[in-house]
């Protein structure tokens, strides 16, 4: 340790990466500690460049052998890329070579200096990634085709409980109304009333189940998007839901309204349900007024329907869109379905819905349908 | 060959409480005596054919048909009557839950004569069935008159 050759030397072999000095015959002139504290090798158990490749490369020796010796022809350092190589315990690492031209030793020989980054958990996280990427399409169409088959059976789900619920509930109704009718006359005013209500409440749960029904169906189609018409679309639903008001003593304004992207079965539905609400909440003036405007941006068209109603207290403006969720009592009759409906279809839509009212102020829903491909 | 039935109305309904209301409405409207009630579609077919020699149809006037039933459902039972030369023209009413378009278009598809959806509320169930069966009986022309129907 004296000589100043052997300082240099030390020094090399305190290289914190794998590193080899290799001469152009083959011979493994000095490697790190580093080699060993990594692989498991005696790092001075190899004589030969050739030895080394041997044990750490396998199969690959060989075309590693003809790379090496391609290195003497270099003029600068070069960045060799990865290689496999095999540690003392048989597992594979991924190391990333460099080396460089190190000069000529006293008897011409040229010698290389190779130094190596281990990069195994990169290059297995990039392995995944790309496993990954090759396997994506193949997960995405699974999960679309689970997605698929949760809505066939909910589909399935509803029908068949708005079918299996509707026997027992005409039954429920029938036997109340049969007894009433033919045994009315043995039962007390009382008794009477409660038969009544029996048949009545069956009613009103036949009613709620076709709701429910009709509720989850709004949410499991996709929409067939197309460019709708929506002031033929308000025409039209206005003919349908006017039909069922007949205590409405108002007008309805329809201001230019722009085309939407959507599936115009599905804003049936929405546009329904806002007149319907509109009609039913305004019914009780004379002069009552529904206003449907709109206007569109680059990127969505919005609608709204404005009425001079009732109204409602815009605490619950959010809670509106709830199922079943009614802020108005036995006055105004309804399940609270429809807002629920609308939203859901708006939704699906990948557009908002809002609402904005104050009592005795009258309402004013808007709902926005985005143009950029739903 | 076809024989007689000696009920104008074949009433298919396998459900207890719908057969009961059924049975009542139509006692309620006059028709009870013209009405044969099964529980079953195995039980339809078997009155129809039979042992498949001979197609019970003249004065039958319709069958009302529940889709939903045990076994051999009401969609199979249309099928074999409408895929049947003897039996194709006897009135099929299908008198179902169901208001389903996929229901609704598989069994006019399937040769259907009628489709109505039962209402919940019984006095519209009343009204609904009495009518129907008194179109079919008083008038309704069936394709062949043999003496009258009630």
């Amino acid at each position: 340790m004296n000589s100043a050759g052997e300082v240099w030397r030390e020094a090399l072999r305190a290289s914190p990466l794998p590193l080899f000095l290799h001469a152009e015959d083959g011979e493994l002139i000095l490697t790190s500690r580093s080699l060993g504290e990594a692989t498991g090798y005696d790092p001075d158990g190899f004589a030969s460049v050739g030895e080394w490749a041997a044990v750490a490369y396998g199969d690959e020796a060989e075309r590693v052998k003809e790379g090496i010796a391609r290195l003497f022809t270099l003029e600068s350092a070069v960045r060799e890329g990865e290689f496999k190589v095999r540690d003392r315990d048989g597992a594979s690492r991924v190391w990333d070579f460099s080396s460089a031209p190190a000069g000529t030793l006293p008897d011409g020989r040229r010698m290389i200096l190779s130094i190596a980054t281990d990069v195994t958990s990169r290059a297995d996280a990039e392995a995944e990634i790309r496993r990954l990427n090759g396997t994506l399409e193949e997960r995405v169409s699974a999960r679309t085709a689970d997605v698929e088959e949760a809505y066939t059976e909910l589909e399935a789900f509803a029908y068949s409980v708005s079918h299996d619920l509707r026997a027992p509930l005409r039954a429920v109704n029938g036997y109340a109304e049969i007894l009433l009718e033919e045994h009315g006359r043995g039962l007390d005013q009382r008794g009477r009333e409660l038969a009544a209500g029996i048949a009545r409440a069956a009613n009103d749960m036949a009613t709620l189940v076709d709701d429910l029904l009709m509720f989850a169906r709004a949410g499991t189609r996709a929409p067939r998007i197309a460019a709708v018409d929506m002031e033929e679309l308000v025409a039209a639903c206005y003919a349908e839901v006017r039909a069922g008001h007949p205590e409405f003593r108002g007008h309805l304004v329809v201001g230019p309204l722009p085309y939407a992207l959507g599936d115009r079965a599905l804003l049936v539905q929405v546009v329904s349900n806002l007149l319907d609400n509109a009609l039913k909440y305004s019914s009780r003036r004379d002069d009552a007024r529904v206003d449907v405007t709109g206007h569109a941006t680059d990127l969505a068209c919005t609608y709204t329907f404005r009425d001079n109603g009732v109204g409602f207290d815009p605490a619950f403006a959010q809670r509106m869109f709830g199922v079943f969720e009614r802020l108005h009592g036995e006055d105004f009759p309804g399940t609270g379905i429809g807002l629920a409906i609308a939203q859901r279809v708006v939704q699906r839509h990948r557009g908002r819905i809002w609402a904005w009212g104050g009592p005795g102020e009258g309402a004013e829903i808007s709902f926005s349908l985005p143009l950029g491909g739903a | 060959m076809t024989v007689p039935s000696a009920f104008p109305v074949l009433l298919v309904e396998d459900n207890r409480d719908d057969a009961a209301l059924a049975l009542h409405a139509l006692e309620a409207a006059g028709h009870r005596p013209s009405v044969h009630l099964v529980r079953d579609g195995t039980a339809a077919l078997a009155y129809l054919f039979g042992d498949g020699s001979e197609v019970r149809r003249e004065a039958l006037r319709v069958v009302l048909l529940d889709i939903k039933l045990p076994l051999v459902g009401g969609i199979e039972v249309l099928r074999r009557i409408k895929g049947d030369t003897r039996a194709r023209s006897i009135p099929v009413v299908m008198f179902t839950s169901s208001a389903e378009a996929r229901d609704r278009e598989a069994c006019y598809r399937l040769g259907a004569n009628s489709y109505v959806v039962k209402p919940v509320d019984f006095t519209a169930f009343s009204e609904t069935l009495s009518l129907t069966v008194r179109y079919w009986l008083e008038v309704n022309v069936p394709e062949r008159e043999s003496g009258p129907a009630r």
